[in-house]
C-alpha cells in the first residue's frame, strides 16, 4: 500500500468547492478504520513538530445517508439553541412540546425516536443518551452543546457501522467539539431578540492552538413567545488537546444548568371557541429544571499499521420535569400534574483498534463498558404543587458492555466493511414503592453490520445492511408477569433489547459545482418491547416497518452562492394494523441557500412538511417555515441579524391527538382531540460579536 | 440586495406544505347504545344451582370504548398521555354520563355513543351508586346501591327465589369488556350491552360460590342478599369483572 499522508486528505477536504455540501460527506468517519476522520493528527503543529505519516487506507466513500455539517455551515445557519442544530440534519424533524431546554421529540427515517430512544448522539465521543431516564428511554438533552464550540456534526442514518452503539436504531449523530482553523480566535457575543431574549457568549479559541481546543461559556434568558415559555440557561464547554509521545489526548468538560417553562399543548377546539390563545397555556407557571456535568478524555494513538482510540468519561445528572398535559381528565379532584425527578451518575470507557494487515485488508475491534446508577421518582401533585400520590420511586444500576470485530476489504473499486458487535446489559432495579418489583435481569444483543461502496468515475454506488439496538428500561427488570391468561398472550416477557434491522441502497454523483445523491432505505422492528408504566408489565408492540427514499442535491452556481436541497419520503407503518406510525412526516423537505460576498453573508433555510398522520386517524397540518440570517463582519466587529419565521407563517412545533380536560365549563370527554404546540412567530435577534 | 437573492430558491417549498392542507380531527360517528333484550338462558353454578335471572340492573357511569392500538396490551386503560408516548387500549369512543343497565328482557335504549372510526377491542365503565337523580322510586331496592338482581335458583327440584342488592366501592372501574367491532364512517349499528352470567371463555358463572340453599329466606320465601352479607361479597367480586359483559353490534 502506498503511504498516504493524512494531511493531504485534510487539505483536499478543506479546499473542496463544496466543502460544506454533500461532497464533504467523504470526510465522515463512518466506521472503525476511517482513519481520515482525524485529519488534525496530520498537523505537525499539533504533535510537537513531529509529522506523523500514517500508512492507512483512505476511508470508503460515505453513503448518501451520511452527512457532515461543518463549523462554517453551522455558523452560517440561523439557530437559537443546540436543539436547532439537529434541524440541520436533512430529513430529521424535531418537535418541542415544552420550551427551549427540554429534549425535543425526534423523528428520523420513519422512527418516532420520542426524546432520543432511536437516535444515538455523542458529544466528543461521549454518548449523551440517558438510559432509563424517568421521562423517556434514551432522553437526549442537548444542554451541554454550545453551537459556537461545535466544529462539525456528522450524521449517519441507519445502523451500518460497528461503532454505532445503543439507541442508534435510526442513526447516529456525532458532535465534534472545537473551532475550525478559519474561525479561530477569541470572541464575545451579545444577542438580543424580540422575545426579550438576551444571550451572552464568551469563546476562547487561540489561533495557534489545535482545532479541538476551545472554551465556551453562554448565558441565555428568554421570555419566549406566548405564555409559559420562558427559559434561562448557563452552560460551559471546554476541550483541549495534549500530546504525550504518540498519544494524543483531548480532555473535555461540560456543565450546564437550565430552567424552562412547561406550557403544555393547547386543544385546538379550545382555541377555536376562544377559550385560550394558540400560544397560550393552561400551565403558564410550571417550571422544569435540568443540569448535567460531563468530563471525559479521548486518547488516540497511532503507530505503523495500528491505530487505537479510547474515550473515558464520567457524568452527573439531575432532571426535574413538572408537567401537566391532560388537565384534570384523569384525576378530577387533584388534577393530573406530575413531577418527574431523575438523578444519575455514570462512568465508562470505550476503545477501538484498527490494524491494516495489508494494502487491502484492515481489521477492526472495539469494546467498552459503562455503568449508570440512577434514582428516579414520579409524584403526582395538586395544582398547588403538593404531592398527593407517589407513583414511582426506583433506584437502579445499569451495566453495559460492548464487544465488536470486523474487517474492511478493498477489491478493485469495491470497498466492503463489515462485522458484528455484541451489546450486553445487566440491570439491578430496586423499586422503592413495591418490593415485589425489584429485579435483576440481563440481556445480550448481536448486531451484524455491513457496508459496501463501489466507485466508477464520479459515481459511487452504496449499499448497507445492519441492526441497531435499543436497551430495555431499568424498570422493566422488575416488571410483573401478567397473571391473566389473555394478558399472557401479550406478555413482553423478560427485559430485552429491541432490534431494528435496516438496509439501504443509494448512489452519489459529484462534480466541481454539483453534487447529488439518492438512496432507498428500509427498516423493520419485529418485536418491540415497551414497559407499561401503568400496569407495570412489559408489553410487546406490533412490528413496524419503514420504507423510504432520500434525495439531495447541492450546487455552487457562482462562487458566492451555495444552494442545497433535500427531500425525504417515508412510509412508516405497523405491520398488523397497517396504521401509519403517528407523527412521522411522510414528506419532509428542506432548502437552504447561502451567500457570502465581501463582508456580507446571508442564509435562508426553509423546511416544509406534508400533512402527517397522528394517532387515531387524525391528521397534522402541512406546513412550511423559513429562517434567515444576515451577517456583516469587518475586522473585529461582526453583526448578525437572525429572522425567525420570515413569512410569519402559522406552523405547529408539535401536533398531538389525545384527550384532555381543562375548562370546568366544558363536559369531560375521554375522546382524543387535536392539540398543538405552536411554532415561533416572526421574530428577530440581533447579535454583536467582537473578535480578538 | 445580493443578500436577498438566496430567498428565491426556498419558494418552491411553500406549495408542498399548502397543498397538503390543514389539520383534521379524526372522523367520528354517533351510534345508539342499549341494553340487550331477551330472557337470560338458565345457568348452572359450580354448586349445582340452576339460576334463572328474571331481572338484573346495574348502575354505571361513563362508558368508554377502546381500541387496542398498536400494542398488544390487554391491560386496557392506557398509559398517562404525554406527547410522543404511545399506549395501547386507547379510549376513542365514549358515552359519558350516568346510566342504569336494565336487563329485564325488554331491552332499553341508553343514549348515543360517539366513536372515532377504527377497530374496537374493548369497553370500560365505572360502577357507581344510584341516587334520587336516577328517578328510582323511593322503595326501589336499587336506590343507593349498584346492583339489583332478581331470579330463581333451582336445585334438587326445589325453586328458591332470590333478590340480591350489591354495593361496589365508588369509582371502581370495569376494564376490558369484550367489544369487537370495526367502526366506519357509515356505521349505523346499535351497540348492545350484554350481561354474560357465564364467562364464555373460562366457563365460570357470576354466581359461583353462592350456596342458595343455605341462604335464609324471609316470610315471602325469598332469599335476600344484602350488602355486607357473605353471599353479597362473593357475588359482587365476580359480577363486577369484565368477564361477564360484552357489547355486540346490532343492525338497525
Amino acid at each position: 500500500m502506498r503511504p498516504r499522508p493524512l494531511a493531504l486528505a485534510a487539505a483536499l477536504a478543506a479546499t473542496s468547492p463544496l466543502a460544506h455540501a454533500p461532497r464533504a460527506r467523504a470526510d465522515v468517519p463512518s466506521a472503525p478504520g476511517d482513519v481520515a476522520a482525524w485529519p488534525a493528527l496530520a498537523d505537525p503543529d499539533l504533535v510537537g513538530g513531529e509529522t506523523i505519516v500514517v500508512e492507512a487506507e483512505a476511508p470508503p466513500p460515505a453513503p448518501p445517508s451520511a452527512r457532515r455539517i461543518d463549523g462554517e455551515a453551522i455558523a452560517a445557519t440561523p439557530r437559537r439553541s443546540a436543539e436547532e442544530l439537529l434541524r440541520l440534519v436533512p430529513g430529521l424533524h424535531t418537535s418541542q412540546h415544552a420550551s427551549e431546554g427540554k429534549a425535543p421529540q425526534i423523528f428520523l427515517r420513519g422512527f418516532d425516536a420520542v426524546h432520543g430512544a432511536d437516535l444515538e448522539l455523542r458529544l466528543a465521543g461521549i454518548a449523551l443518551n440517558e438510559p432509563s431516564n424517568v421521562h423517556g428511554q434514551g432522553y437526549l438533552d442537548l444542554g451541554p452543546v454550545i453551537a459556537e464550540a461545535v466544529a462539525a456534526i456528522e450524521v449517519r442514518e441507519g445502523t451500518f457501522a460497528l461503532d454505532q452503539g445503543p439507541f442508534a436504531t435510526a442513526g447516529t449523530v456525532d458532535v465534534t467539539v472545537g473551532v475550525p482553523a478559519g474561525a479561530r480566535g477569541h470572541r464575545a457575543t451579545v444577542e438580543g431578540g424580540t422575545t426579550r431574549r438576551l444571550r451572552v457568549l464568551a469563546l476562547i479559541a487561540p489561533v495557534d492552538r489545535p482545532d479541538e481546543e476551545v472554551v465556551a461559556v453562554e448565558a441565555v434568558t428568554d421570555a419566549g413567545y406566548g405564555a409559559g415559555r420562558a427559559t434561562a440557561r448557563l452552560a460551559a464547554l471546554a476541550q483541549t488537546a495534549v500530546v504525550l509521545g504518540r498519544w494524543r489526548l483531548a480532555p473535555v468538560v461540560s456543565a450546564f444548568t437550565a430552567r424552562f417553562g412547561e406550557p403544555g399543548v393547547v386543544p385546538l377546539a379550545d382555541v377555536a371557541r376562544g377559550a385560550i390563545a394558540l400560544d397560550g397555556s393552561y400551565t403558564p407557571d410550571l417550571v422544569s429544571r435540568s443540569s448535567r456535568m460531563l468530563a471525559g478524555v479521548t486518547a488516540r494513538w497511532r503507530r505503523g499499521r495500528d491505530e487505537v482510540r479510547a474515550t473515558a468519561w464520567g457524568s452527573g445528572r439531575r432532571l426535574a420535569l413538572d408537567e401537566n398535559f391532560t388537565g384534570d381528565l384523569l384525576e378530577p379532584a387533584h388534577g393530573d400534574r406530575r413531577l418527574q425527578v431523575h438523578d444519575a451518575h455514570g462512568v465508562g470507557v470505550t476503545a477501538a483498534w484498527d490494524r491494516a494487515l495489508d494494502a487491502r485488508v484492515t481489521t477492526h475491534a472495539l469494546g467498552g463498558v459503562w455503568l449508570d446508577r440512577l434514582s428516579q421518582r414520579e409524584d403526582w401533585l395538586t395544582g398547588d404543587g403538593v404531592p398527593w400520590r407517589w407513583e414511582r420511586a426506583l433506584a437502579a444500576t445499569q451495566r453495559f458492555a460492548a464487544l465488536g470485530a470486523g474487517a474492511s476489504l478493498r477489491v478493485g473499486q469495491l470497498r466492503l466493511t463489515g462485522g458484528a458487535r455484541v451489546d450486553a446489559l445487566a440491570i439491578d432495579a430496586d423499586d422503592r414503592l413495591d418490593d415485589t418489583r425489584d429485579g435483576a435481569r440481563g440481556d445480550v444483543a448481536v448486531s451484524p453490520r455491513l457496508r459496501a461502496a463501489w466507485r466508477r468515475g464520479r459515481l459511487v454506488v452504496h449499499a448497507g445492511a445492519g441492526r441497531g439496538v435499543r436497551p430495555p428500561e431499568a424498570r422493566a427488570a422488575g416488571a410483573a408477569s401478567p397473571g391473566d391468561t389473555d394478558e399472557r398472550l401479550y406478555d413482553g416477557g423478560e427485559p430485552r433489547w429491541t432490534a431494528a434491522d435496516g438496509a439501504e441502497l443509494g448512489a452519489t454523483w459529484e462534480s466541481a459545482r454539483l453534487a447529488a445523491g439518492a438512496s432507498a432505505f428500509a427498516a423493520w422492528i419485529d418485536r418491540e418491547q415497551l414497559f407499561d408504566h401503568v400496569s407495570g408489565v412489559n408489553l410487546e408492540r406490533d412490528g413496524s416497518r419503514r420504507l423510504g427514499a432520500e434525495l439531495h442535491a447541492a450546487a455552487r452556481p457562482v462562487a458566492w452562492l451555495e444552494v442545497r436541497a433535500d427531500l425525504t419520503l417515508v412510509d412508516a407503518r405497523f405491520v398488523v394494523t397497517h396504521n401509519p406510525v403517528p407523527g412521522v412526516p411522510p414528506v419532509y423537505a428542506s432548502v437552504e441557500a447561502r451567500a457570502r460576498r465581501g463582508a456580507w453573508h446571508a442564509t435562508v433555510v426553509a423546511r416544509a412538511m406534508a400533512a402527517r398522520p397522528l394517532a387515531h386517524g387524525a391528521t397534522g397540518r402541512g406546513q412550511a417555515s423559513a429562517d434567515a440570517l444576515v451577517g456583516w463582519r469587518r475586522g473585529a466587529v461582526e453583526v448578525g441579524l437572525s429572522i425567525d419565521n420570515v413569512t410569519d407563517a402559522r406552523w405547529d412545533d408539535g401536533e398531538y391527538h389525545f384527550a384532555s380536560h381543562w375548562d370546568p365549563s366544558q363536559p369531560r370527554s375521554a375522546l382524543p382531540r387535536l392539540h398543538v404546540a405552536p411554532g415561533r412567530p416572526l421574530g428577530a435577534r440581533l447579535a454583536l460579536t467582537l473578535h480578538h | 440586495m445580493r443578500a436577498v437573492l438566496p430567498v428565491l430558491p426556498v419558494l418552491p417549498l411553500w406549495p408542498l406544505a399548502v397543498a397538503c392542507g390543514a389539520s383534521e380531527e379524526a372522523a367520528t360517528v354517533t351510534l345508539p347504545v342499549a341494553t340487550a333484550a331477551g330472557a337470560f338462558e338458565p345457568v348452572t353454578t359450580d354448586l349445582g344451582h340452576v339460576l334463572t335471572i328474571t331481572r338484573l340492573r346495574a348502575a354505571i357511569a361513563d362508558l368508554e370504548l377502546t381500541i387496542e392500538g398498536e400494542m398488544h396490551d390487554a391491560v386496557a386503560g392506557g398509559a398517562i398521555f404525554h406527547p410522543g408516548h404511545s399506549a395501547g387500549g386507547d379510549v376513542t369512543g365514549e358515552m359519558p354520563g350516568d346510566f342504569i343497565l336494565d336487563w329485564d328482557g325488554q331491552g332499553a335504549p341508553l343514549g348515543e355513543a360517539t366513536l372515532i372510526v377504527g377497530d374496537y377491542q374493548g369497553a370500560n365503565w365505572t360502577w357507581r351508586t344510584t341516587t334520587e337523580a336516577d328517578g328510582l322510586a323511593a322503595d326501589d331496592p336499587l336506590l343507593g346501591h349498584t346492583f339489583h338482581v332478581e331470579g330463581v335458583a333451582a336445585q334438587g327440584g326445589v325453586d328458591r327465589p332470590f333478590d340480591a342488592v350489591l354495593d361496589i366501592e365508588a369509582a371502581t372501574q370495569l376494564v376490558g369488556a369484550v367489544f369487537e367491532l370495526t367502526v366506519t364512517e357509515t356505521s349505523t349499528d346499535t351497540l348492545v350491552i350484554e350481561l354474560l352470567p357465564t364467562d364464555p371463555s373460562e366457563g365460570d358463572t357470576a354466581f359461583d360460590g353462592v350456596d342458595f340453599a343455605a341462604l335464609p329466606v324471609d316470610d315471602d320465601g325469598v332469599a335476600r342478599i344484602r350488602p355486607g352479607d357473605t353471599a353479597a361479597n362473593v357475588l359482587r367480586r365476580a359480577i363486577q369483572t369484565h368477564d361477564h359483559y360484552a357489547i355486540e353490534s346490532q343492525e338497525n
